[in-house]
């Protein structure tokens, strides 16, 4: 068939699906949507047969335009994002992370020796923990902790104010980890490994200080949440580095995608944990409890974690 | 390697679609121009906020934490593809496979800017997309995602309305022989294409075909496009 009749035949169809295509998806009726994968399909046909037919690159171009459009609308992904969230903290994550316990163990470890080196240097009064900590910084743990009072004389605002605070510090910390893992890993566990150091530095001071009685009872509600997370954004960070570097028998390119994508659901059980550990550090650690109940509690909360990741899930076939 | 912006996209109907992406170039702009509007929008939220104390710095905090980690997401996910800057240049984001970009993709290449970003100023993300033949940055790369431009006639000047074939009086004439595909289209590119060159070459080139058409200048020019014409239209 020539270019010109087929045009003319062809005509109505396209200007049916362009005009289909204008309807913004949220204002389409059923009628429309049962019309448009036929038509659409009818216009990738026609598209195929000009090409295979050579007709003018115009038409061409107005057709790809048309179909490519068409493409998009068809095939968007529209899964129900929110409600799989819930069930997959509850049981996919730990599952994930029981999946990757070596790694996990691997990333504990280099946070834990880092912070211990630093904390027993402080505690056996070494002036080591200076090295890594500058005036400001203990001149805040000072005015925190120096007094018994000194954290709890906090309102409810100055909780909103902390949490907050903390949202915007130590989400965006665990963020930042997963970005860095991207490069075989090693920016995440140098992140890992430097926030643990200043860590251990602060603790170390808190020891060196004599703070401990208003340290400890202040830092152990929230601390399961926080520092588990914070292993939890470099595990994700090494999901993206390592898939690269060692993608078995899948493409480089399509191993770094997957393992982005995986990466990124164990960064959404990590940046929940840390949200929830900054609700803790508002609300709850600077409360006026008794030291011993905010111990107790600490303890439970780092027993519930150990257990959640360790325990949940294990029913629920991957 | 080849340097040209069209891609091809399979899609399940078989059938290769063909997009265009975007160079490092408009990227920029757009990036600039969203940085300027978020800026714009911290602005306001600080004159109005930080009136409000403990409470105006707490929700600061939250606003900027929002604004630099999710303001790309939002706008790629819930609005077709595209941020403010990117629709201002006539950008969109795309799965490598052509449909719309994810949440997932979207976060992953979004979270990703931090490293694009070192070691100032975007120069990892610069370095990757002129390296890569569909201008990835590291972002795009792990996310599978490609930017391009929503407006194919953008990129594609010649074929736009001004240039194309001319309504030429000519009356569709039948060719004395059989020819392929290829020769087809090229007799039908010439038709097309008059508007581009003067009468000069235009009869140097018709005048190729004189065995053919057994006349020479204008004569030959005007079988040539009736051949042309019948090709295209029919008797």
């Amino acid at each position: 068939m020539k270019q010109v009749p087929f045009e003319r035949q062809r005509k109505p169809r396209w200007e049916a699906l362009d005009a289909l295509l204008q309807v913004p998806v949220s204002k389409r009726s059923k009628v429309q949507d049962q019309d448009f994968p036929g038509l659409y399909r009818e216009v990738s046909r026609d598209l195929a047969l000009a090409r295979e037919r050579r007709y003018s690159p115009e038409l061409l171009d107005r057709l790809n335009g048309l179909v490519l459009r068409g493409h998009q609308r068809l095939y968007r992904s529209r899964k129900p994002i929110w409600t799989e969230g819930f069930a997959f903290l509850a049981f996919g994550f730990p599952r994930m992370v029981r999946a990757r316990w070596q790694r996990f163990v691997f990333c504990v470890l280099a946070f834990v020796i880092p912070f211990g080196l630093l904390w027993y240097a402080g505690h056996q009064r070494s002036e080591w923990v200076f090295a890594l900590l500058d005036e400001s910084m203990i001149k805040d743990l000072d005015s925190m902790y120096s007094t018994p009072n000194g954290v709890d004389k906090r309102s409810a605002e100055l909780g909103f104010f902390a949490f907050a605070h903390y949202i915007q510090n130590n989400v965006s910390i665990d963020f930042r980890v997963f970005a860095g893992g991207v490069l075989a890993g090693i920016l995440a566990l140098f992140l890992l490994a430097y926030n643990a150091l200043v860590l251990g530095a602060a603790t170390g001071y808190i020891a060196y200080a004599g703070y401990e009685d208003q340290f400890w009872p202040f830092v152990i509600g929230h601390s399961a949440l926080e520092i588990t997370g914070i292993w939890l954004s470099t595990l994700a960070g090494l999901e993206i580095g390592l898939a690269w570097l060692m993608p078995g028998r899948k493409t480089r390119r399509y191993a770094l995608v997957e393992g982005a994508r995986s990466g990124l659901l164990l960064l959404f059980g990590a940046a929940t944990m840390t949200a929830l550990a900054a609700v803790v550090e508002g609300f709850w650690s600077p409360g006026s409890a008794a030291a011993e109940t905010k111990y107790w509690v600490g303890g439970v909360l780092w027993v519930l974690v150990a257990a959640h990741l360790g325990l949940a899930g294990r029913r629920h076939a991957a | 390697m080849k340097i040209d912006t069209h891609r091809q996209v399979e899609t399940p109907e078989g059938l290769a679609l063909g997009v265009r992406v975007a160079g490092v170039l408009p990227r920029g702009m757009a990036l600039l121009v969203d940085l300027i509007l978020r800026l714009i929008g911290y602005a306001i939220v600080f004159s109005l906020l930080l009136r409000f104390a403990t409470m105006g710095r707490g929700v600061v905090a939250l606003c900027l934490f929002f604004g630099e980690w999710f303001y790309y997401v939002l706008f790629e996910v819930w609005l077709d593809g595209a941020t403010p800057g990117k629709r201002i240049l006539g950008l969109k984001v795309l799965h490598d496979d052509g449909t719309p970009v994810g949440l997932r993709a979207s976060l992953v290449r979004n979270f990703l800017r931090v490293i694009d970003f070192l070691p100032f100023a975007y120069g990892a993300g610069l370095v990757s997309a002129l390296a890569s033949p569909s201008f990835r940055r590291v972002g795009d790369w792990a996310a599978g995602t490609v930017v391009v431009y929503v407006d194919s006639k953008r990129r594609a000047p010649r074929s736009s309305a001004s240039v194309s074939r001319p309504k030429l009086d000519v009356a569709p004439e039948p060719l004395p022989l059989a020819l392929d595909a290829e020769e087809q289209a090229a007799l039908l590119e010439f038709a097309r294409r008059q508007a581009q060159w003067g009468e000069e070459r235009a009869f140097e080139l018709s005048d190729i075909l004189a065995p053919l058409t057994h006349r020479k200048g204008v004569d030959g020019w005007k079988r040539v496009l009736g051949y042309a014409a019948w090709l295209e239209e029919g008797v």
